[in-house]
């Protein structure tokens, strides 16, 4: 009783110190079409999930047509520097251009040629390319923002091996990210690679991000900071997170003149020197 | 919720999930709202606090009360890095539907900007504390969470969220005694704390 009445004044005394918070409702038209899109979401990731569970039964009755497919398909990727044409949706409606309107009030960075980040990895296809946001604790609440920052213009790539995609269909149509455990330990190394590139108009700016832990994410629990492996003199982490189902990851971040570059890869029985050989691959 | 929702939720039924959804996304925004100060962040917040609790679900334990609890922890790990969280579905999040360009009413547009104004006043006067002692205040103070509850949702030892919202308490306090016209409204003279607490270790959340 009285443990409940010190919550009950403190909590009190504390909201006499603060201002009232702000409270709405999502809106009405808003809440529907997030639900519905999830629910969607939710509903397709159902037959995958079952998929996994008799996962060798299917294995075995697709094997010789993924196989067949892979031989086909995986020759003309890996050979040819221009990736396969992007999904419409992914290059159009990347929440990061979205987000990125929020943070410069409406005058969205543009996005960098491909040539700004890694151009090909063998073996893998590129299936996201678009804008990046510059996330900070959050935007325009922050210390500083896009604008502030003369930010000119970002790419984010993901790559997934090229087997997934033949294995788990192309990122429209099932794919999962990260990519399931049990596919990425029969395939030992990287599975997938995301980079980020951010352009400014001065050279401090990277350096000054690269800095912010609240721009890096460097404080975020799980995140263990490596002593070797860093590039450029930038920061270099292993992260340990259940979100990454069990994977490995490393991510590499780095200022290079008026560029700031973020590349995380992720997977199982990966090591530190595949991980930094791909991140050197970007070209900011 | 029902114990036997719970087991619903933990076995991926997409019926219990649209619930979920339907009980809690004002809440989960509204939280996401006050962690991060935009509108348009905490919407992307929420679709991903769903997402990662649908990935989450096999943590979901068989026995216990509410859900929100469970939501509301993703909301914070969402929050404190809304770059990864979306990076890790960005398929799914590449088909979600953009928000209209435009308003339907200026009206609407008018109350967002000041309540984004308020939550950036707020966000000037807790200036002053650890992102912890933030995450605890939001929480108990602003969500009307118990002590027991936020330490659910965190994942810390009810003792931890006492000392972290005492601690925040004697901050404010200070930083209202400090407030004088010499100073400028609402700014704390210092910067923001060091994250040094030991108490810091016994966070367990998933990133």
């Amino acid at each position: 009783m009285s443990s409940s009445n010190d919550h009950r004044s403190e909590v009190a005394e504390l909201a006499r110190l603060l201002p009232p918070p702000a409270e709405r409702d999502l809106p009405p038209s808003r809440q529907r079409v997030i639900g519905a899109h999830l629910m969607s979401e939710f509903r397709e990731a159902r037959p995958a999930d079952s998929t996994r569970r008799s996962g060798l039964v299917v294995l075995a009755a697709a094997a010789a047509t993924v196989l067949t497919v892979i031989a086909g398909v995986t020759i003309g990727s890996a050979v040819t520097s221009s990736p396969p044409p992007l999904p419409r949706k992914a290059v159009t409606a990347l929440p990061g251009g979205k987000q990125q309107n929020s943070i410069t009030g409406g005058s969205p960075s543009s996005r960098l040629p491909e040539s700004a980040g890694i151009t090909t990895l063998a073996g893998m296809t590129r299936i996201i390319a678009g804008t990046a946001p510059l996330w900070g604790f959050k935007e325009g609440t922050g210390p500083y923002s896009g604008r502030s920052l003369g930010l000119l213009g970002s790419l984010q790539q993901c790559w997934v091996l090229t087997s997934a995609i033949m294995r788990l269909g192309p990122l429209t149509h099932g794919l999962p990210m990260p990519l399931p455990l049990w596919f990425a330990t029969s395939h030992p190394g990287p599975a997938q690679v995301c980079d980020e590139v951010w352009a400014f108009a001065n050279s401090w700016a990277p350096v000054k991000v690269l800095r912010n832990p609240e721009y890096t994410g460097s404080g975020t629990p799980g995140t263990i900071t490596l002593r070797t492996g860093s590039i450029d003199h930038g920061l270099a982490w292993q992260v340990d997170s259940a979100a990454n189902g069990g994977m490995s990851e490393f991510r590499f971040e780095w200022a290079q003149g008026m560029h700031l570059a973020d590349v995380s890869v992720i997977g199982a029985d990966l090591t530190l020197a595949q991980a930094r050989g791909i991140a050197l691959k970007v070209r900011a | 919720m029902e114990p036997d929702q719970r087991d619903r939720v933990r076995a991926g039924d997409t019926a219990a999930f649209e619930a979920l959804f339907e009980r809690y996304a004002a809440s989960v925004y509204n939280h996401a709202f006050r962690l991060t100060g935009s509108w348009s962040t905490a919407e992307e917040v929420v679709s991903l606090t769903f997402l990662e609790a649908w990935r989450l679900r096999g943590a979901v334990h068989a026995d216990g009360g509410s859900l929100q609890p469970w939501l509301l922890g993703i909301t914070v790990n969402v929050a404190r890095n809304v770059r990864r969280a979306a990076r890790r579905h960005q398929a799914a999040m590449s088909r979600l539907p953009p928000p209209p360009a435009v308003p339907d009413f200026a009206e609407e547009l008018a109350g967002r900007l000041d309540d984004e104004a308020m939550v950036a006043a707020t966000r000037t006067a807790v200036a002053g504390l650890r992102p912890r002692e933030r995450e605890v205040l939001a929480l108990c103070v602003w969500s009307g969470l118990d002590y027991a509850t936020a330490a659910e949702t965190l994942g810390v030892p009810v003792g931890t969220v006492r000392s972290r919202l005492s601690r925040a308490r004697r901050r404010l306090q200070k930083l209202a005694a400090a407030s004088t016209p010499a100073s400028a409204p609402g700014q704390p003279k210092s910067a923001r704390p060091r994250e040094d607490s030991s108490d810091e270790q016994q966070q367990r959340s998933p990133i």
